[in-house]
């Protein structure tokens, strides 16, 4: 595991390195450049967490560019094993992303060259949950499939989201598709109230974790079958 | 009973519009087997089922005495594989990719890549972008050399390279190895290269392998009869692997070309068969060609 997280480190970590240097300024600059905004420091953390989650899908897309996956696959390793090191290194990618930009920003913060609300006890769980949901459900698609795959989800989520428009339009109205996620929302809300902070936290992570284990599951049996 | 480096069994693989049919295949240990056929043949499938990249349908295949997927990883670490499009990042540094390759080998060795390197003067500070294919393919080589694999496999090493950087890569190919006596399994539609490196050849046609002999047997036994249609007539059928029509009459690929003159008498023209010939008549897209 530590020698494909080595690998995929030496041979993406300068495009890593920029990345993150273009888009820390982007999203450093946006609070400054816009004062006066009602923004929270956790809204804005879950802005910054949602395009660093998609960091691991970019270096299966450099794989996938140069026709590498062969490469991973000839070396002594077993396809478990590189399924493992796209999780674990996707996650570690995602969370210096953020890390990176929420301390730049709390340095900023603390120097008074924001307007940012303060971070709340929140900010780490939105974080976490903001990018594990987005490596569950991209990273199967993106190992069987490469960017191509990334391509095919998100415009089946879209089509998906226009059928499921007009479905309610059709048949019920649009007020029963704004109902049905303003119960799932309050659903949440309550849970948490119910739960307290803390446990409706550590139950949030949970439940991400153990979704990113069901992915993990199939993108390994997803690519133990994969051909290159 | 010979010591094989690579032993597939009974090895299928469908596609939609290829298969690969029930194919034997034995490389000898110590030695360089040709794995030649005409192009869609089945040479880069097979070569990638050793390598467990593509997944078999019915078979086995035991390398150097393991099973190919159920001991991928000691397997893959005895294995040096040179494909035909070395799948390196493109802008990444040679030194860079060998530096991310290295510890997945415990035999890997810093000094014989550097020396490698010298000896193929690899620029190790450039983008493996900025490289001629030739360097790439030099550059790949190095790297299945460095860690001191038992088995080198290859895909097409020479294709897309011109005459003289051919003959370049494979002087070095046979010079090292005649050092060392690896195992090697090399693809190639250039009968060429197997006259200059190969021990044994291995013909595969249809998704099928014909045959696996030694390149000696070929080159001393196999031959081609040039003569009318009675006389090839008279030839002994289990001798006879392919015939065409010519403008001046028939040729006909022998498997022994002595047994050949002993039936057919002094008469007739009796050639060693080159590999092109072998190939020629062997192949799908010969001539009138009806193997035998």
């Amino acid at each position: 595991m530590f020698k494909l997280l080595r690998k995929d480190a030496i041979l993406n970590g300068k495009v890593l390195a920029l990345t993150y240097a273009l888009w820390s300024a982007f999203w450093l600059g946006y609070p400054v450049l816009r004062p006066g905004g009602d923004a929270s420091f956790t809204a804005w953390a879950v802005m910054v967490a949602l395009p660093c989650a998609f960091l691991p899908i970019l270096m299966i897309a450099r794989e996938d560019k140069f026709k590498a996956g062969a490469l991973a696959c000839s070396l002594p390793v077993t396809r478990d094993a590189i399924a493992s090191s796209r999780y674990v290194g996707g996650w570690l990618v995602a969370l210096v992303g953020a890390a990176i930009a929420v301390g730049a920003m709390a340095i900023m913060s603390a120097a008074g060259m924001t307007e940012l609300a303060p971070p709340t006890f929140w900010l780490p769980v939105a974080v976490v949950v903001t990018i594990g949901l987005v490596v569950a459900s991209l990273l199967p698609f993106t190992l069987r499939f490469g960017m191509s795959g990334v391509l095919v989800f998100l415009v089946s989520a879209q089509l998906a989201g226009i059928v499921a428009l007009l479905v309610a339009a059709m048949f019920g109205g649009l007020g029963g598709l704004g109902t049905t996620i303003r119960s799932a929302v309050k659903a949440v809300a309550w849970m948490r109230d119910a739960l307290g902070p803390a446990a409706f936290s550590v139950a949030a992570v949970v439940a991400v974790l153990f979704l990113n284990l069901a992915s993990y599951r199939l993108s390994v049996w997803i690519y133990r079958r994969r051909e290159f | 009973m010979m010591d094989l480096a690579i032993e597939a069994r009974g090895l299928r693989k469908r596609y939609r519009a290829f298969a690969l049919k029930d194919v034997d295949l034995d490389v000898p240990r110590g030695y360089v087997t040709g794995l030649i056929g005409p192009n869609g043949a089945g040479k880069t499938t097979l070569i990638k089922l050793i390598m467990n990249l593509v997944r078999r349908d019915a078979g086995t295949v035991r390398v150097l005495g393991l099973d190919n997927v159920a001991d991928e990883v000691a397997v893959k670490s005895r294995i040096g594989f040179i494909y035909d499009e070395p799948p390196f990042y493109h802008d990444v540094t040679l030194g860079d990719s060998a530096r991310a390759i290295a510890p997945f080998y415990p035999q890997w060795s810093d000094r014989r890549f550097r020396d490698l390197a010298a000896r193929f003067d690899l620029p190790l500070g450039k983008r493996f972008k900025t490289l001629s294919h030739g360097t790439k393919m030099r550059f790949a080589l190095a790297v299945a050399l460095s860690h001191d694999a038992d088995l080198l496999l290859m895909d097409e090493p020479t294709a897309g390279l011109d005459l003289a950087f051919r003959r370049e890569l494979l002087d070095d190919l046979t010079a090292i190895l005649q050092d060392e006596r690896k195992s090697v399994l090399f693809s190639t539609h250039i009968t060429t290269d197997l006259e200059r490196i190969a021990d044994y050849v291995a013909f595969i046609r249809d998704g099928a392998i014909v045959f696996t002999l030694p390149k000696d047997d070929l080159r001393d036994r196999w031959g081609v009869v040039r003569a009318d249609r009675p006389t090839v007539d008279r030839l002994p059928a289990a001798i006879v692997r392919g015939q065409r029509e010519r403008p001046y009459g028939v040729e006909a690929l022998v498997a022994d070309a002595a047994a050949a003159r002993e039936a057919l008498g002094p008469g007739p023209v009796i050639d060693r068969a080159s590999f092109d010939e072998i190939m020629v008549f062997m192949s799908r897209e010969g001539n009138h060609v009806q193997a035998a």
